[in-house]
């Protein structure tokens, strides 16, 4: 209110932030023009805001992020969410040329690598293959590994065996290794990929199904060899490099998710 | 962010180092430097801790900076408002050194805020450097947007002692 003939209360400050009603805001402007004492005050609150507009945040003296690591515990990645519509209305998310691109390279290499494995897959019972996974995990971001440790093999043309490329954190997997786990996300992915279908581009769906479709094909393959073999590392190796690239190809669908919601 | 959220922690690291300062200054400015590191890293732990159930509904910073906000509210306890009530103004930046250099008139400024009345600062802090609504911080608080702006300008008038120093 303007009492004793001035400003005496917030209103002051709403209207130097543009909030009052157009009735008010002229009532105030009108005494303002007319009033030093008010007109001084609203320049002093101006000032006040302005200051506080041009604050500085630098960052804390001491770094504190080793504190926080230290207190960070493992969780896993509930990767269904990702692909969720809210209620922000239907999404439709188209992969770029390149990264359709890419996944399709991914897929010829793996698939090459696949079939040069299986037809030179004699004597393969020396135990346990290694498979780079990334740097974050059995399910992380980094494109699956397809180069074997099994010494001796030798794909035609690359002259010296393969060693197992990425950090030391690659895990060693037995020829009896534990295929639900890919499943699980496997099975996860693909309820949610249906559940979505008509929310994503159909081109995308389309390309992503044959995709998948032709990694369905090696899964299938591998399977059945090691159904004849079952104690074949390598065997076991090349399955779960197949189960890994299509969790992997899931997971950059969901990324493209992710990064289409901010 | 994916990558945060699938349990990257050099992709959190990240965040975090491009989070930090912000989230540092909210904290010393509403609770205090003395308590602002531990606040911060109860933050980016919470943060971690709840990636799962951010939906990228909304920018990720937007979305940390609420629970920063709503993690230091809870830390301080939400009486703040109705404490500051009974606060005399006229004592309230009786503490505040006059520094007629312009150079430090910022520290100053900063030194000022933290002497404001715990509603007021939280207030002025989430409106006029934070740049949040009065609906918001009304939300956040529990409080009416009437008693927000209230406690807007009451800062602001104080705050204008300290610049006329």
């Amino acid at each position: 209110m303007i009492d004793h003939g001035h400003i005496q209360d917030a209103r002051l400050s709403e209207y130097l932030d543009g909030e009052l009603p157009e009735p008010e805001r002229l009532e105030i402007e009108t005494h303002l023009a007319g009033c030093d004492s008010c007109s001084r005050l609203a320049d002093e609150l101006r000032e006040v805001i302005t200051h506080a507009h041009q604050l500085e945040t630098p960052a804390p003296a001491e770094d504190l992020w080793p504190g926080i690591e230290a207190r960070l515990t493992t969780r896993v990645h509930p990767i269904a969410r990702w692909f969720r519509g809210g209620n922000s209305g239907p999404l439709r998310i188209s992969f770029t040329i390149p990264q359709l691109a890419a996944a399709a390279a991914a897929l010829i290499v793996f698939s090459g690598a696949g079939a040069w494995w299986m037809a030179s897959r004699a004597p393969m019972n020396t135990g346990a293959v290694a498979v780079n996974r990334g740097a974050s995990g059995p399910f992380g971001t980094a494109a699956p590994n397809t180069t074997s440790t099994q010494p001796g093999i030798t794909p035609a043309g690359t002259g010296s065996a393969p060693v197992t490329r990425g950090s030391t954190k690659n895990a060693v997997m037995t020829a009896s290794f534990d295929e639900s786990r890919y499943q699980v996300a496997i099975d996860e992915l693909t309820q949610v990929l249906r559940t979505h279908r008509d929310q994503l581009d159909p081109l995308t769906v389309k390309v992503l199904e044959e995709n998948l479709a032709t990694i369905d094909r090696a899964i299938t393959s591998a399977r059945k060899a090691l159904e004849a073999d079952p104690g074949s590392g390598y065997l076991s190796g090349h399955l779960a490099q197949q189960l890994e690239l299509k969790v992997w190809l899931l997971r950059r669908a969901a990324d493209v998710v992710a990064a289409a919601q901010g | 962010m994916s990558l945060a959220a699938g349990g990257d922690r050099r992709a959190f690291e990240r965040l975090y180092r491009t989070h930090v300062p912000r989230i540092h200054g909210l904290a010393r400015r509403m609770i205090g430097n003395d308590d602002a590191t531990e606040a911060t890293q109860d933050v980016f732990v919470r943060a971690w801790e709840k990636l799962g159930s951010f939906r990228g509904e909304a920018a990720f910073g937007t979305w940390l900076y609420r629970l920063a906000i709503n993690l230091i509210l809870t830390r301080r306890g939400r009486r703040a408002i109705q404490w500051s009530r009974h606060t005399n103004d006229e004592e309230v930046l009786h503490g505040v050194e006059s520094k007629p250099s312009t150079s430090e008139l910022s520290m100053d400024f900063e030194t000022a805020i933290g002497h404001l009345p715990e509603g007021a600062r939280q207030v002025f802090v989430m409106h006029d450097i934070e740049g949040y609504r009065h609906e918001e911080i009304a939300g956040f608080l529990g409080v009416t947007s009437g008693t927000t702006k209230a406690q807007l300008h009451r800062a602001r008038m104080l705050l204008r002692r300290t610049l006329q120093k």
